[in-house]
């Protein structure tokens, strides 16, 4: 496998995103 | 009439005098970042969303301390590796201490034939995680996040040279885990 394989198979994962309510679960557990 | 946005440098001053406005939009500007990059040191979505959760709360209990050096994500990446080097620390302790304590963590799940490109995913991702901190940190943040040789060795307090050796091993490390997938596995090679 070449070098480059090895990249665009890490650059091919998905973007992964916040869950929803995640900016709220932070200022709760600020709050705990 | 479109408003302009803070920049991190402003919110970041307002946290400071204890803003939670402020912060919250910080959170909601940065945490996807967060959580993927999180998640491609882990392997584990889960966990990364946690520790995301985390890194942003050291963000806001340190803010008196921080030093404003015009690159706000950088300095949220640094908290983040080293909330997963601690734990990964402790969980090495605690395996030392407890030879025969089952390893946690993700199990992998059958792959199904309509699901090769995810089952590649979730190979790749569980081999990324599995490399030591020193080739998946320098890995990730050039491979994934973009960033320069040089922004990384700035990062990391280390030479240019070493982040290019570092990635390398990275590389064979990943290639020598996912060979077998590769060469022999089933349809690997299909992509769709």
């Amino acid at each position: 496998m070449e070098d480059h394989r090895i990249g665009d198979l890490l650059r091919e994962l998905p973007r992964e995103r916040a869950s929803n309510g995640f900016t709220a679960r932070v200022l709760e557990r600020l709050d705990a | 009439m479109v408003l302009e946005q803070p920049s991190d440098a402003e919110l970041m001053a307002r946290i400071r005098e204890g803003g939670r406005d402020a912060f919250a939009d910080l959170v909601d500007r940065h945490k996807d970042a967060v959580v993927n990059y999180l998640t491609r040191l882990t392997g584990d979505r889960d966990r990364a969303e946690d520790l995301g959760q985390e890194t942003f709360l050291r963000l806001f209990r340190s803010a008196r301390d921080y030093v404003e050096q015009g690159y706000l994500r950088a300095y949220l990446f640094r908290i983040a590796t080293n909330l997963v080097r601690s734990e990964e620390r402790r969980e090495k302790r605690l395996r030392l201490l407890l030879p025969f304590l089952p390893r946690t963590g993700h199990q992998p799940e059958a792959a199904t034939p309509g699901l090769l490109r995810q089952e590649l995913h979730r190979q790749v991702s569980t081999a990324v995680a599995s490399l030591p901190l020193r080739y998946r940190v320098p890995l990730v943040l050039h491979e994934i996040e973009g960033w320069s040789y040089v922004d990384i060795a700035q990062e990391l307090g280390c030479r240019e040279g070493t982040v290019k050796s570092r990635i390398h091993r990275g590389r064979q490390h990943l290639k020598a885990k996912l060979e077998p997938y590769w060469k022999g596995g089933p349809a690997w090679k299909t992509t769709g």
